[in-house]
This record gives structure tokens, sequence and C-alpha cells, in this order.
């Protein structure tokens, strides 16, 4: 490893970082959309994009880290999301040292929402714990009675800024860049419900993924509504995963979720754990399917 | 069995090389079925024989296995 270096990625690296992840991890991505993954704007104290291994001044493995700043029982802390770890084959030895060396940075909790079936092990010896969580598809009926209970679905970018507390017309504003994300607020004054979710085809039919539900209890609470209001704009099913503690309707099909959630933290709960502030959010990973 | 012979044990095992020879200047780009998940489990087979637990930071001076026999040393394992 005489040549081989470790050096984080600045903003500056992120253009040849995007050229290395579109030719050895997919080509799903244009280099500009990997670019404007890792420039959001959701932490004020950034210090790296993820890591990068080096062989003199090649670039040969990356690993890619998503910072945020989330509020986790009414206190701000600092979130790091693991992702897009690739190295090429002839250093795979070395490409353990990228992680360890994102993972050694203090102050921080670790998420990883994307891993592959043989990089587990690597994840467990690093202390990751896994996040058992399944998917929750419910129907979207028609509910009639919403306006009758004063009940209003808000999605225009203004409103939403109005209706919504002070934290999640945060989270809102962080998200409005990313056009595959869609944005509502279900509830009566003062009791909005505020739910970021991504229209995704699920066996050929328009669902709603939920990707974030500010207050489970107002999501319960509206949920007949927040499914009528989606199948007007329509999506004919709803899907949100178990660990969010969301009741379970009795027309609901549970489906295994399809890759583990890991998480380093020993402060952050499963529900803790937010899609919005990783890869899920920053890149359309749907439309790559 | 001494302690080098277990861990020489580890190597063959985990790397499915059982002719393999441990040499100070052996390098994990010296074994082709040497990559990072075969790294990782070297590791936890030597905490597990040796009862000892490695710091992460330790790993990232670890260049060859000389480096990581004196690790090893330093942890109060005899070779």
């Amino acid at each position: 490893m005489s040549n081989l270096e470790i050096r984080p990625t600045s903003d500056s690296d992120l253009k040849a970082v995007g050229e290395f992840l579109q030719a050895n991890l997919t080509s799903q991505f244009t280099v500009d959309q990997w670019v404007n993954a890792f420039t959001q704007d959701w932490s004020t104290t950034k210090p790296n994009n993820g890591f990068m291994l080096c062989d003199g001044d090649d670039i040969v493995g990356v690993v890619g880290a998503i910072y945020s700043q989330q509020m986790v029982d009414g206190k701000m802390v600092d979130v790091c999301n693991i992702n897009s770890w690739v190295v090429k084959p002839e250093y795979r030895s070395d490409s353990i040292y990228l992680l360890i060396k994102t993972v050694r940075q203090p102050g921080y909790h670790f998420t990883i929402l994307t891993p592959r079936d043989q990089e587990m092990e690597i994840y467990r010896f690093l202390k990751f714990r896994t996040i058992v969580t399944r998917m929750i598809v419910t129907a979207n009926i028609p509910w009639p009675f919403a306006s009758l209970f004063g009940v209003h679905a808000v999605t225009d970018i203004g409103t939403l800024q109005q209706v919504l507390h002070l934290e999640d017309a945060r989270v809102h504003r962080e998200h409005t860049s990313s056009p595959w994300l869609r944005h509502m607020a279900i509830g009566k004054e003062g009791a909005y419900c505020y739910v970021i979710y991504q229209r995704i085809t699920l066996k050929a039919m328009p669902t709603a993924a939920i990707l974030y539900v500010s207050d489970i209890q107002l999501f319960n609470r509206y949920r007949k509504a927040l499914g009528s209001a989606l199948l007007l704009r329509g999506m004919l099913f709803m899907r949100l995963e178990s660990r969010f503690k969301t009741a379970i309707p009795k027309l609901s099909v549970l489906q295994t979720y399809p890759t583990p959630t890991l998480v380093l933290s020993d402060l952050l709960k499963d529900c803790d754990v937010l899609n919005i502030y990783s890869e899920r959010a920053a890149l359309n990973l749907d439309s790559a399917k | 069995m001494s302690n080098m012979e277990r861990l020489v044990a580890i190597y063959r095992d985990v790397l499915k090389k059982p002719d393999l020879q441990l040499t100070p200047e052996l390098t994990a780009r010296d074994v082709d079925s040497w990559d990072s998940l075969a790294h990782v489990q070297i590791i936890v087979e030597v905490e597990k024989k040796f009862a000892i637990e490695f710091d992460l930071d330790d790993f990232l001076t670890i260049r060859n296995v000389g480096d990581f026999f004196k690790l090893l040393q330093r942890y109060g394992v005899e070779l």
C-alpha cells in the first residue's frame, strides 16, 4: 500500500468522484447527479463528502458520506449517512480502511440504508445494528368526510411553509430541490402531519412510498384522509415502513423490506433513522430501477 | 500449538490457502482471496482465539502481516 492514501473527499473532488462512481458503481446517474447528491444543504458542519482511496493521483475507491443535522428527542444531532462504497477489484483488500476512516469521525451517528448482502459481515464487525423493518402496503380508499371534519390536504409550497411547525418547515425547505420528492401536510390548523413521499410503481400500480412522517400519532389520526388525498392524485396504494410504529390497517399487506437498514449510534432509535437525509432522497433511486 | 501456529492456521483457513506461508512482508494484495471481508474475518478470528478486542484505529496503520504481528504483540500476544 506504499502509494495508497486515504483522503477526505472535498467539494472540489466531487466531479472526479462522480466519474468514478459512474464508471465503477452504476451508470444510471450522471456525474452531475452524483455531485448534487453530495452537495445537499443538510448540515452546516459537513467535514467532507466521504473518503477516497487514492493510488498516486488516481482514485481507486470511494465511500460516500451525506451529512445532516436532525432533531432527535428535541436535540439537534449530527448524522452521517454512508453510501456508495466501491473499490476497484485489485484494491479490495484495502477497502475496509475507507469505512474505518469514516466511522472513526467523532460526534456523528452513522446510518447505512442501502447495504449489499456481501458487506453485512463487515458492517457487523464495525458494530452496526440491523434494524428489522417491513413494508406495510395499504390500499387508498376514498374518504369523502375529510372536509366535514375540517381536515385538509396541503401541497402548495407557500402554504406548506405557513402551516408547518418550525422544524417541519425546515425539513420541507431542505427537500424542495429534489423534484422526485412530493410533499403534503394533512390535518387541521395547528395539527398538521407532514409527509414526504415518492410516486413509485408497485406491481404496475401507482403507489405513494412514504419516506417521512413528521408525527406518527397525527399520521394515524388522518390516515384515511391522507389515503383519500393520495388517491385523488392517482396513487392507488401507500407504502410505509413498520419501524415508524404506525398502526397497521386491517386490509394491509406486509412485505419484506428489500435491504436491511443499519445504524451505528447509541442514541438513534429505529424510527429515528430517516430516509430523507440519505441517498434515498438525494438520488432518485426509484427512477434507476 | 504455539501462537504463531494458531495465527498461520487462521490465515490459511480464512483465505482458503492450506499452503500459505506467512512472512512479515506479505500483504493482502499478494493473495487473490484476501479481500475486505477476509480481512475482517481474520481479525474477528484472531480476536476470538486470543481473547482480545482491537481498536479500529489500530488497523489504519497496518500495511502487511509484520505490522499485524507487531500490533498483536502490543496487545500482549507473544509471538
